[in-house]
């Protein structure tokens, strides 16, 4: 096996304490994404048209969430591996009720 | 850029350096986030079907919700993650009273979150807009999907209001632990606790939309 | 510290060490905890079969009236699958070894083991607690919207116990997960470590993403049935079938965490008593992880006449033939394993011969059942409770014990009698037989499961089925009596490796010190280079061929 030293594994630097800029940003994002879903909400988009609009906007606030505070960014392959695994076994339960459920 | 805190005395049996502490407390962590995903996913199963099945009863049951207030309430724990962020920060810098404060200001926006939520629960007891279905006493159509959708709603957001008070029980320990002890805590225990606020900030972001914005349109 | 610093009476010294135990975060120690727990349920779950095999060998409700009997196979269930199946092996076994075979001092989180075992103790005493005040009569699977409204038994006594059990099995999970990623030895790549820390692994993940889903679907159930939401109840608006889908997306992944860790040990077994390398090493290891992830793909075959949709049931049952596949894989790598081997019939060997056998028998009954017109006749009859039982006594008790025999010198430091162990193979295996084959023919005639009484016509076969249940019961005390005997008296000192293994475990003492190594080992070969592994040592009580 290569050198890479799996105990320690990061993206690099994991070992940096936060910036507060790039915190500050991230949180200013969020709240303008706020904002936009409801503000969104009460625009006639159709009930899939919400469904859609509402998922995808909670998505990326998520994904800013856990790609800087959560500092996924900064991780190695492993804690993005089973964040990965806990939606992925999400959409395994989703599908096969999905699959029951529209053909039922 | 300010030193990181990486005392030997913060490294805990069996790793032998920071790093491997910090490496094995964020997979661990992230393993546990995978399983709370599934845990709440199951809510958003149930929630998805019954959506589905029943559009104009969900669309009904977001109107009667405050918007506002979730809004207010959603900010909230936006900024605590904020906050968050900073007490992670000091406590890799090794800054004690810049985390014991930054974990008090997490604290407090979570207990203003829980305060708003008793106050919205007691508004909707209140009001009659209670889960339980009386099949008997249940007037109307309307009246048995009402109570179907508050069920969804308490289950939904009792669920994620336990998890905010788990949260709110460690930050007040580690608070005041960084504010009265002499040593620093580990760090890396900090992280972990932050990574979980957050998780609890990511199952809001869901449950906002999913419950508060339906049906305004 | 202060007790043994004076001279303690006995009484201080027992109180002292009994703490020392309580709190230790040694996962050594810990394992021996969860060894004494897992008996304890062992044994409860065994007097309730005892008694279900009494009343079944008479047709009518001969000893205990059908509502007794309803709570006694429901008690059974819940204190096997979650009390003793799942964890049994990967508490004990994988505790005592994962740190051991990949060189670490301990688990990565010691206080969180030691807190999953305190979990664990809570859980079962809520259920217990729970069945001497009478019990739940949901069978183990809850099924709503009976479990939820119309039971009138503890079913949200049990239901906790349940929760903490899984949440238990989570802490586990995770500690596995993160010290075989973070604790490995130098040199300890992942295609150099045994096997069975590889079925573990792939066991921990089952853990992990499975159990989440039982806990809240059980917390759901509570809550309809303690405040009346709707949500199973069709009644109340709800959906059953939603809850069936997701205690089978927890369930039928729960039995590969049954059964892959037994795999585990078998793997190490099969190698060290034919003296060879394991065959095909690359293709075990990926069929387990392949196993632990198609695992979650077959749930609704458990759900065929439930009312699940045409399109889903098939499916199904086309992705359940595929789990038979990477299982396949493995038995035929074991048998090559054996093939030209020097191999030697000591007690975990004359078990795991037990386990390949029944193991294949229990598979194939299984590819039966995933045939869906074939389960609309054999659902819920003694067929399956025979198929299942084949997995999981014929397979996964014979592993547990074949490991207990294998690493007991290494736990213990001291030898058991071999013609003892021994004799308890070949009875557990014999009662086997004797108990689930007869229930195989019975569930084909149509005997439904469940139920306290029978027709006249399926008498003879019940009576064999419980008279092999006594040489069943025989066979599991043979084994306690030898290794009980070994910790008492003047038993035979075990050495490091008396067995001859390969393996980093057997490089230390027996049993090893509380950090495990003395000098950090680093790896320089394969898991299993049995060419080059010292000679076993004989064992005075029996002879080696």
């Amino acid at each position: 096996m290569s050198a890479r030293d799996e105990r320690r594994e990061d993206g690099g630097r994991a070992l940096e304490p936060p910036s507060v800029v790039t915190s500050l940003v991230v949180l200013a994002a969020l709240l303008a994404l706020t904002l936009a879903t409801v503000a969104l909400a009460y625009v006639d988009l159709g009930t899939v048209g919400h469904v859609v609009v509402g998922l995808a906007i909670a998505g990326a606030k998520a994904g800013l969430v856990m790609g800087f505070f959560m500092h996924l960014g900064h991780e190695g392959r492993l804690p993005r591996l089973f964040a990965g695994f806990g939606f992925t076994w999400l959409a395994f339960l989703v599908l096969f009720v999905v699959i029951d459920v529209v053909t039922r | 850029m300010a030193e990181l805190h990486a005392d030997a005395r913060l490294v805990r049996e069996p790793f032998t350096d920071v790093a491997h502490q910090r490496a094995a407390v964020s997979l661990g962590m992230w393993v546990f986030i995978a399983q709370e995903v599934l845990f709440f996913g199951v809510l958003f199963v149930w929630y998805g079907l019954f959506r589905a099945q029943h559009p104009d009863v969900v669309a009904a049951g977001g109107r009667a919700l405050d918007v506002p207030l979730a809004t207010v309430m959603t900010v909230t724990l936006l900024v605590s993650s904020f906050t968050m962020v900073l007490a992670v920060r000091s406590a890799m810098l090794g800054a004690r009273r810049g985390l014991a404060g930054w974990l008090a200001a997490t604290g407090l926006l979570a207990v203003a979150f829980l305060a708003m939520k008793a106050w919205e629960y007691h508004h909707h007891i209140a009001a009659g807009e209670v889960p339980v279905v009386d099949l008997h006493a249940a007037s109307s159509v309307v009246e048995a999907g009402r109570a179907q959708f508050f069920g969804l709603y308490f289950v939904m957001t009792g669920f994620h209001a336990l998890h905010v008070v788990g949260g709110v029980l460690v930050i007040a320990w580690r608070a005041l632990a960084a504010a009265r002890g002499r040593e620093l805590p580990r760090w890396t225990a900090i992280m972990g606790l932050g990574l979980y606020w957050h998780l609890v900030d990511v199952v809001w972001l869901f449950v906002f939309p999913a419950l508060y914005l339906a049906g305004h349109a | 510290m202060n007790t043994t610093a004076r001279t303690p009476s006995g009484a201080h010294r027992f109180w002292g060490t009994l703490r020392a135990w309580l709190t230790t975060k040694d996962h050594k120690k810990i394992a021996v905890l969860y060894l004494l727990t897992i008996t304890l349920f062992f044994v409860i779950g065994g007097v309730i079969a005892t008694i279900m095999r009494i009343e079944l060998a008479g047709p009518g409700e001969d000893v205990v009236s059908a509502e007794a009997y309803n709570r006694l196979f429901s008690l059974h269930g819940v204190i096997m699958v979650w009390f003793f199946l799942i964890p049994a092996v990967p508490t004990v076994l994988g505790n005592y070894l994962i740190p051991l075979m990949i060189g670490a001092p301990d688990l990565a989180f010691p206080r969180l083991n030691l807190a999953s075992w305190y979990v664990f103790v809570a859980g079962g005493a809520l259920t217990l607690v729970a069945m001497v005040t009478g019990g739940v009569d949901t069978g183990w699977t809850f099924y709503t919207p009976y479990s939820s409204t119309f039971s009138q038994s503890h079913v949200v006594l049990t239901v906790c116990g349940i929760f903490l059990a899984g949440v238990s099995s989570i802490f586990t999970g995770l500690n596995f997960i993160v010290t075989i990623h973070k604790l490995r030895a130098p040199g300890l790549t992942w295609f150099r470590l045994p096997l069975f820390v590889w079925t573990h692994y792939a066991t921990s993940i089952i853990l992990v993403l499975a159990t989440p889903v039982l806990g809240m679907t059980l917390l759901l159930v509570l809550i309809e049935h303690a405040v009346g939401i709707g949500i199973f109840d069709p009644a109340y608006g709800g959906d059953p079938l939603l809850f069936q889908h997701f205690f089978w997306f927890y369930s039928h992944p729960a039995v590969y965490v049954m059964i892959l860790p037994g795999m585990g040990v078998v793997s190490e077994v099969i190698c060290c008593f034919s003296r060879r390398r394991i065959f095909g090493y690359r293709f075990i290891a990926w069929a387990t992880l392949a196993i632990a992830v198609f695992g979650f793909l077959v749930w609704g075959h458990h759900m065929f006449v439930s009312g699940q949709s045409y399109l889903a049931s098939l499916v199904f049952s086309v992705l359940s033939y595929l789990v038979a596949v990477p299982s396949a894989i493995k038995v035929f790598n074991w048998l090559a394993t054996l093939y030209g081997g020097a191999i030697r019939l000591d007690t975990p060997m004359l078990y795991v011969l037990g386990f390949i056998g029944l193991f294949t028998v229990g598979g194939v009954t299984g590819v039966v059942l995933a045939t869906l017109a074939v389960d609309v006749h054999l659902h819920d009859t003694y067929f399956v409770v025979a198929h299942f039982h084949t997995i999981m006594v014929g397979g996964m008790v014979m592993a547990y014990l074949a490991g207990l025999h294998f690493w007991w010198p290494k736990m213990t430091g001291r030898r058991y009698d071999e013609r003892l162990g021994r004799l308890g193979a070949v009875l557990v295996f014999v009662g086997f037989l004797l108990t689930f084959l007869p229930q195989f023919i019975l569930g084909y005639q149509g005997l439904p499961r469940r139920v306290a009484t029978y027709d006249e016509r399926f008498h003879l076969l019940q009576v064999m089925s419980s008279a092999g249940a006594s040489v069943l019961a025989l066979g599991y005390l043979v084994p306690a009596v030898a290794l009980v005997k070994s910790l008492f008296g003047k038993a035979e000192p075990a050495g490091r490796n008396p067995w001859g293994a390969t393996g980093l475990e057997w490089q230390t003492t027996s049993p090893p010190p509380a950090e495990n190594f003395l000098a950090q080992p680093v790896v320089t070969g394969d898991a299993y280079d049995y060419p080059n592994a010292p000679a076993p040592v004989a064992a005075r009580g029996g002879a080696h061929g």
